[in-house]
């Protein structure tokens, strides 16, 4: 089933150039029916990945613009009087969608951030009592700019944990530069873009993902690593359970990319440092850049033989 | 790193070596430094030449090439020459094991704690420098290698505590340092103008003593060194003396018990306090009252002693005695000669003419210095009548002089006087500085009377830095008080704290000897045949320790399964051909590797790898069959 995906990945990467490792973690993310939380500043294509996983596997796209002044309301809908009716009727907001891309997240007030983030953690949003579900798949890729901006209200740990992701893009190479500079690719190459899976085939996917064998071997590694957080004193606290979760789902989605039905602890590392750094705070007496110290952390820890 | 390293270990021998050979070192340091930074490269002829130009060097500044100082200097040249030709892994880990050796050589010239924390510095770098060198991942930031070098040491100190307490020691040096500089500080066995002098200015401990009964009022604390009977115009030396058993004095009250912990100091006599009676074990007591040893004082060494009071009624001096201690040369410092005849007819006894001499320093204008006016000939003359200053043995000397001069048999007595109180170790330090000269007169029915003539100096004419010392010596004019008092502040406190733990150091770290030792394991109850239990017990030591590590390998690897024995052989075998395989890579990385840079070795080790992978990660039937294949491939490669 994987062989699908690689014309996905071929295609994304002629819009995004030279991100490869990150458009392949997008879709891993995708498909371990994780959240995606990029950062980065401002004009790196966030919003041109986020736009283009949606279009290549034909999801219904919304894009929400997160402001200081953005209501939850403004989000997940409300209920508005209906002349014609006499009463209330639900209005769903943008977060009714298979793909949203919240762009900015962090310029909204906490407020305005939790709607977003308890839609995406429960699958429905509850209006005045009434609960309705999101549609399925439900994929959010949040987009945030770095915290020292001016202006950005950073996400809490709490919620930052709901995200299976967070990576950055980087600046592009030279080469790469020069070609998005002639104008060959980038925004203009989205509109080309054409649907390649069906929504069934997606949802077909994200099954098969789950069903990849993570064996005892490979959890007594997780297990190593995930004490090794918690143990190091770089670190306030370590790895929650929901992270190992993570870390064992976004593995076997890596796997699956790599056309293999078992996980590999090769698969653990690639994704370990968008998968846990983000969920890793740091102790006080640290300082220094999270993905520096958790690469140092994957380091140290050795593969069971 | 290296050059780190080597800066570090060398750094307190520089002031030991010769300028020029300081200057080479560095500049070899520097120069390796560039060539590294511009990949240069010396030929090796030209690295010969330097080195046997760095040999005739060290040759010709010490027409030698051994002992201690020619022989350092030639290591740190050959060591400075072992980094500049060094190259590769061999020479970088041969260059750090030298600098253990070198560093180490440091305590030839210095045994103080501050030396002795400065090479746990020193060790540490050592050990990251070989943590570096041998880590896969390079140098990973000077926290995390002194990190692991810090571990590495505390592992080690168990090994170290049971050789340090357990090797066999040696009662003296393993060889003997021809020391090239001044000898063991301390009082020499002559006196001339300006020797003890020189003394005072010396902080170095001389010996530390512990009271074991009452303690003496600081006023009483003369510590008893040497006599000196015999004067020949310039220079007090011993005269005629011979050992004894005993005092020949018959009756004495006992008043102190203490001990005396002396530092090296080359020379062969003890100091006790007075005055002295039976001499410790292994030493003689002569007939002067002084102790002597037959060897020289060259470790720290420790003796139990008694001070006493004699009751000299009816006690006679001996004629042999009585002219040893009236000698004066025949001729010269007549002016002193007749000024003391004359003194002596107008007194009423030897205590009174004792009493106007003393009157006399204290009355006119005598003064203390230790920067005197130095006088070539007719020295006693000079002192007393035209110059007038002077220390202790100016003081001594003349009055010993003025005494015999009148017939009254009267000697210099040589030792330190006075001590510091240290609470925290409960014990006295005589510092060098405490060197102190006085005189012994003879008066019938009561003996020798110690007489200190410098303490009759009026204390308004001693140099004002010099008068604390002077009031603790101020017993013959007690009427007089003077109000200086050391002030007790924090910072005296702290030298004292700190001279505690130095004694710590020295007395039981850098003074461990044989003998301590010996103590030590007498304590245990084993006294005999030193040697043969030493060796018994370092043996069973390192059998013992060897066995129970061999135990735990034993119990770990039993504990291991065999898929992961194998997978280690199979490893270990890679990194045989070469191929460096760090802890945290899974077997796919190492499949990637070798098919990238050992395509050859990926032929042979790719198919049980696969299998390895099947059988750990893959969700398999026939996982035992699996098993028994990867097994009979591991053991085929």
């Amino acid at each position: 089933m994987h062989q699908a995906l690689t014309p996905v990945l071929n295609q994304l990467n002629k819009v995004v150039l030279g991100k490869s490792h990150q458009v392949k973690l997008s879709v891993a993310c995708l498909l371990a029916e994780g959240h995606l939380l990029i950062e980065d500043l401002p004009g790196m294509g966030k919003t041109t990945l986020g736009q283009a996983i949606a279009k290549v596997f034909g999801l219904e796209f919304q894009r929400i613009q997160f402001t200081s002044d953005i209501l939850p309301a403004d989000i997940i809908g409300a209920n508005i009087f209906d002349k014609n009716d006499g009463q209330f009727k639900f209005h769903p907001g943008p977060v009714f969608s298979q793909l949203i891309l919240g762009d900015e997240i962090n310029r909204a007030t906490p407020k305005a951030q939790s709607a977003l983030l308890e839609a995406m953690e429960e699958q429905q949003v509850t209006v005045e009592g009434e609960t309705f579900a999101l549609p399925q798949p439900f994929f959010v890729i949040a987009t945030q700019n770095p915290s020292h901006q001016i202006g950005t209200y950073p996400l809490p740990e709490s919620q930052l944990d709901r995200f299976l992701f967070r990576i950055q893009l980087g600046y592009p190479d030279a080469s790469f530069e020069r070609v998005l500079l002639q104008g060959k690719s980038g925004r203009q190459n989205l509109n080309t873009l054409e649907p390649m899976l069906s929504l069934e085939d997606l949802i077909r996917i994200q099954q098969e993902v789950a069903k990849v064998t993570a064996s005892e071997h490979l959890l007594n590694y997780v297990i190593h690593l995930i004490k090794a957080t918690r143990q190091s004193p770089d670190f306030e606290h370590g790895l929650s359970p929901r992270g190992g979760l993570a870390l064992i789902g976004a593995a076997k989605a890596w796997a699956f990319l790599d056309g293999r039905d078992y996980v590999l602890p090769e698969d653990i590392q690639q994704i370990f440092i968008p998968a846990v750094a983000h969920r890793l705070e740091f102790s006080q007496k640290t300082s220094g850049d999270s993905v520096k110290l958790v690469s140092e952390l994957l380091e140290q820890v050795s593969v069971p033989s | 790193m290296l050059i780190f390293v080597q800066a570090l270990v060398l750094f307190p021998l520089w002031f030991e070596i010769p300028t020029w050979v300081t200057a080479s070192t560095i500049a070899l340091m520097f120069f390796k430094f560039l060539s590294y930074r511009l990949q240069i490269k010396l030929p090796a002829w030209i690295v010969l030449i330097f080195v046997f130009s760095a040999l005739a060097g060290v040759y010709f500044h010490f027409r030698t090439i051994s002992g201690r100082d020619a022989g350092v200097s030639l290591i740190c040249l050959m060591y400075g020459f072992k980094l500049l030709e060094s190259k590769s892994y061999r020479d970088a880990a041969l260059t750090l094991f030298i600098s253990f050796f070198i560093m180490v050589m440091a305590f030839l010239f210095n045994k103080s704690i501050v030396m002795g924390l400065y090479l746990l510095l020193a060790m540490i770098a050592i050990l990251s420098g070989l943590v570096a060198l041998n880590s896969i991942h390079g140098f990973q930031g000077l926290k995390h290698l002194s990190k692991i070098s810090g571990v590495a040491l505390l592992q080690a100190l168990p090994i170290m505590l049971v050789l340090f307490f357990l090797f066999p020691r040696l009662p003296g040096p393993l060889w003997a340092m021809p020391d090239s500089s001044q000898g063991g500080t301390g009082i020499s066995d002559s006196m001339s103008p300006g020797d003890i002098g020189s003394l005072t200015t010396f902080d170095d401990p001389a010996f530390r003593v512990k009271f074991e009964s009452t303690v003496p009022s600081a006023n009483d604390m003369y510590w008893r060194g040497m006599v000196f009977s015999d004067y020949d115009g310039y220079t007090w030396r011993e005269g005629v003396r011979s050992p004894t058993r005993t005092a020949n004095i018959p009756n004495f009250t006992s008043r102190y018990q203490y001990k005396v912990q002396m530092e090296p100091n080359q020379s062969r006599w003890l100091f006790g306090l007075e005055q002295l009676a039976t001499s410790p074990n292994g030493t003689f007591l002569f007939n002067d009252f002084t102790w002597r040893r037959p060897r020289k004082i060259t470790t720290q060494f420790s003796y139990s002693a008694e001070a006493v009071t004699y009751d000299y009624q009816g006690v006679e001096l001996s004629a042999v005695h009585r002219n040893v201690n009236l000698q004066l040369p025949a001729t010269g410092n007549e002016r002193t000669r007749q000024w003391a005849q004359q003194l002596f007819t107008q007194s009423s006894s030897t205590q009174d003419f004792i009493q106007r001499t003393l009157n006399v320093i204290n009355q006119q204008e005598y003064s203390y210095t230790l920067t005197p006016e130095v006088l070539e000939e007719e020295v006693v003359d000079g002192f007393w009548f035209d110059t007038q200053e002077g220390f202790c043995e100016h003081y001594a000397g003349a009055f010993v002089f003025i005494m015999r001069a009148a017939g009254v048999p009267a000697r210099v007595v040589t030792g330190y006087q006075g001590g510091e109180y240290n609470p925290y170790g409960d014990f006295y330090l005589i510092r060098q500085s405490d060197a102190h000269a006085w005189t012994e007169v003879w008066v019938d029915n009561q003996g020798w009377v110690r007489v200190d003539p410098t303490a009759a100096i009026d204390p308004s004419r001693v140099e004002a830095d010099l008068r604390t010392r002077a009031t603790r010596r101020d017993s013959w004019f007690s009427d007089k008080e003077f109000g200086f008092d050391l002030p007790q502040g924090f910072l005296q406190k702290l030298q004292l704290r700190w001279d505690a733990i130095k004694s710590f150091w020295d007395d039981s770290l850098m003074g461990y000897g044989q003998d301590q030792q010996n103590n030590w394991l007498s304590k245990l109850g084993i006294k005999s045949n030193q040697w043969r239990f030493l060796g018994y017990g370092l043996v069973f030591t390192l059998i013992v320790s060897g066995l129970v590590f061999g135990l735990w390998l034993l119990r770990k690897s039993s504990k291991r399964d065999p898929i992961e024995k194998y997978y280690e052989l199979l490893k270990a075998k890679l990194m045989k051909q070469e191929v460096i395989i760090s802890s945290h890579w899974g077997p796919k990385a190492i499949l990637e590797l070798l098919q990238q840079e050992h395509p050859e070795l990926h032929k042979k080790y790719s198919t049980p790898i696969k299998f390895y992978i099947a059988i750990r990660y893959k969700k398999v039937s026939d996982k035992d069959n699996l098993q028994q294949r990867f097994k009979t491939q591991v053991k085929a490669l």
